[in-house]
């Protein structure tokens, strides 16, 4: 029987063994790719498939039962004698922290990325020391493993810019499944499959006369080795709150292109949006923001639809905070512009948005006003209308008694120091959006300086302690008084004016997680920490929970990561140059578990939270009829 | 041979987009301690950031509130240095010219105390 062994020699010639390693390297990668073409496959991966992950948007179920209005329990103060508020917590409990090296925190985003948590902590500009490595980098992206959030692993740090810190800041990330990320080809399917990609802002307002702002995308499938996989826009002079619909890879970029001409007020940014279904190779669709922004509008005088938003704001438009689209299911894009003042809200038609462009060139970068117009299906002002702004709004779609009702969570920032006089308590509101064409706040109370029943007291007695801004009318709003500052006055009440820092409203939850969706509003509030609403009544929203961390609490290791010694926050001063540590907290986000991770402007690092009594039984539905919580308080 | 540096080739490939012009820096640092004489010599209301530098080094820690506009400038440094109740904290907060405005000391424990403070400019942007 003769042999069938081909001899070694004639396997290892170069064109055999070249077609052999070929076939092992390159063919998995199409089988692979199977016969799925270009759509996500859920299957591998195990994100959610609500917004932004996916269009599979819960419906809310309203209803209009009458609870109790509960009364949030003081906040602890510290025995020191200085008035310092101590960590204070009413239906919620600290699980984990980390000093994430002591770096000014923006945004907490929290990805479940194969069978682990990974937590994107999106850093304000500055310094810092990489615990990993004991370099000093700039602030960028830090990332953690908080599958056991009772112990989160620091992975590691992305740096941002190297020039001038006020250049710097990454604040913003979104992060994508290249298994969800639709593929035009089973080539890019392959490319993608298995892997994970970030995109943030690289930079934010240096105000340079050559901008050096940027978006970026980075492969973060190895956690602890991310790479730069590349540039999306360059050039920019301002960025801010982007948003990314993985499913469909549309990405709503906050930017602006200073030679391109368009105009804003205050921030000087409107979205540029683009297709990033293959994060290697973006593929831009078009420039959009509020009609009066486009190249060649009026940059003064008064301004009234349709060619601005309206005639109680500002000339031109105030620059978009940031977009919350609600995915293709849903079809609709929530714009907030004007951040701290001058506030509108703004409802589109995402189809339209995309594809409305009939003459893609122009339309693209310089829009007539008609195409600017075309997907606005509604926009409403705020109450105190200049001093009130739009820093978020998040959509909330449900039914009530079987009939669709719709509600929108906005948020204003705020901006200014301890209370500044003349400013008003920055809040947030819920607004029936059913109607789009006809917007209408609810949950209004008459009695509070921004007319909401999402709203925190400055006093620790749970009083607000301001005057009338004089004005009547949807201008009418409660202002904080002269005689409020200086801090130092013994005659002023202690409470969070006199904390340091920021004390108002600055951003809401944006994860659509069904458990929590249309039950509770989550808000952070910079000194007065985040704060809870039980909105299931959404004519009749009431308070249900906070956590207030405390400054320092945690030893701020000299290079990076904690131990004994000074914390964390960093010092904040005050008008009247008294020096403090105060909370900031910056933003709130949730995961797919119910945690709640908080961000710290002030350094502080990263809480991560859950819910507990009343709290917790209002996302279980187990309190009616038997929630007589009216105010407990946790000491720790 | 070809065929050999074809196939390094195709298997580098995917790497090539490590290197980009943009990419992050970092610098080394050391935790040099500082004293309260070398903090004495900052004079708020003169002092720059630069002769700071060169007085105290790299900072340990920096940060920048400003996030919507440039105006809204917060700027403050932050160094470390021991004394007999521990390490403590230095925070130098820096006016939009860049000139030291604030200097302050956090001790081990306890609230921070301010060592000396320029007037705050008047206006001050708020959004």
């Amino acid at each position: 029987m003769p042999s069938v062994r081909l001899p070694l020699a004639r396997l290892l010639q170069p064109k055999i063994l070249f077609a052999l390693l070929l076939l092992i390297t390159v063919a998995p990668a199409y089988v692979m790719a199977g016969d799925h073409d270009g759509d996500r496959d859920r299957d591998r991966d195990h994100s959610p498939d609500y917004p932004p992950y996916g269009s599979n948007v819960p419906t809310a179920h309203f209803d209009h039962k009458v609870r109790p209005q509960l009364t949030p329990p003081a906040v602890t103060l510290l025995t020191d004698g200085t008035g310092r508020v101590a960590q204070s917590s009413w239906n919620m409990e600290l699980v984990g922290y980390d000093t994430l090296d002591g770096r000014s925190t923006y945004q907490p985003l929290v990805v479940r990325q194969g069978d682990r948590y990974i937590a994107y902590m999106a850093h304000h500009a500055g310094t810092g020391i990489n615990r990993l490595n004991g370099l000093s980098e700039t602030n960028g992206t830090s990332l953690l493993d908080v599958t056991d959030p009772h112990h989160p692993v620091y992975l590691s740090h992305i740096p941002g810019f190297a020039g001038s810190i006020d250049a710097g800041g990454n604040q913003m990330a979104h992060v994508c499944s290249g298994d969800v990320l639709p593929s035009s080809s089973r080539a890019e399917a392959a490319r993608k499959r298995g892997h994970y990609y970030l995109l943030r802002s690289n930079g934010n307002s240096s105000g340079l006369a050559t901008p050096t702002e940027t978006q970026q995308i980075f492969d973060v499938t190895d956690t602890s080795h991310p790479v730069l996989l590349t540039t999306i826009v360059s050039l920019l002079s301002n960025t801010h709150k982007n948003w990314w619909e993985c499913d469909t890879g549309i990405a709503y970029l906050v930017a602006n292109d200073p030679t391109q001409h368009w105009v804003h007020s205050g921030s000087t940014q409107h979205l540029k949006i683009y297709n990033l279904h293959d994060p290697a190779n973006p593929e831009y669709i078009r420039d959009f923001g509020m009609v009066g922004q486009q190249p060649g509008s009026a940059t003064s005088g008064a301004c009234t639809p349709p060619a601005c938003e309206g005639p109680a704001t500002v000339t031109p438009p105030s620059g978009i905070h940031g977009p919350i689209s609600a995915g293709s299911e849903k079809n609709r894009i929530y714009m907030a512009y004007g951040v701290g003042g001058s506030g509108v809200v703004q409802i589109l038609d995402r189809r339209a948005v995309l594809n409305n462009c009939n003459s893609p060139a122009a339309c693209a970068v310089s829009p007539s006003q008609a195409d600017m117009l075309a997907p606005q299906k509604g926009w409403f002002t705020l109450p105190g209308l200049t001093l009130q702004g739009g820093h978020s709004s998040f959509p909330i779609f449900g039914e009530e008694n079987g009939r669709t009702r719709n509600v929108l969570v906005v948020t204003s920032e705020e901006g200014g120091n301890e209370c500044t006089a003349g400013s008003a308590p920055h809040a947030v509101w819920l607004y029936d959006i059913t109607d789009e064409a006809n917007p209408r706040q609810i949950s209004v109370d008459a009695s509070d300086p921004a007319l909401t029943r999402l709203d925190v007291p400055d006093g620790f007695d749970g009083t607000f302690h301001v005057v009338s801004n004089g004005l009547a009318g949807a201008a009418y709003s409660g202002v904080y008084p002269a005689s409020l500052t200086p801090q130092d006055n013994a005659s002023n009440p202690n409470g969070f004016c006199n904390q340091g820092g920021r004390f108002g409203a600055h951003a809401v939850t944006e994860l659509f997680y069904p458990p929590y969706y249309g039950k509770l509003a989550i808000a952070s509030w910079f000194a007065g920490g985040v704060r809870v609403w039980d909105i299931r009544n959404p004519d009749a929203a009431r308070a249900i929970g906070y956590f207030v961390p405390t400054p320092n609490d945690t030893g701020c290791g000299p290079t990076g990561g904690p131990s004994a010694g000074p914390g964390c926050t960093f010092a904040n001063t005050g008008r009247d140059n008294h020096a403090v540590h105060a909370i900031q907290t910056n933003n709130p986000e949730l995961d797919d578990r119910g945690y709640i991770y908080l961000a710290d402007r002030a350094g502080t690092g990263m809480h991560i939270l859950k819910l507990t009594g009343a709290a917790k039984r209002a996302v279980e539905g187990d309190d009616d009829d038997r929630d007589h919580d009216h105010g407990h308080h946790d000491r720790h | 041979m070809k065929y050999a540096c074809i196939l390094i080739a195709l298997c580098f490939a995917p790497y090539a987009f490590a290197g980009t012009p943009d990419a992050p820096k970092s610098a080394a640092f050391t935790t040099n301690d500082v004293t309260m004489e070398m903090i004495a010599k900052i004079k708020v209301g003169d002092t720059t950031g630069s002769q700071i530098k060169e007085l105290l080094g790299t900072p340990w820690r920096t940060n920048n509130y400003g996030d919507c506009n440039v105006v809204d400038y917060q700027e403050t440094w932050e160094y470390l240095g021991h004394d007999a109740n521990g390490r403590f904290k230095i925070s130098i907060e820096f006016d939009e010219a860049g000139i030291a405005r604030i200097v302050a000391k956090t001790p081990a424990k306890g609230p921070v105390v301010v060592l000396a403070a320029a007037p705050k400019p008047v206006t001050q942007h708020q959004h």
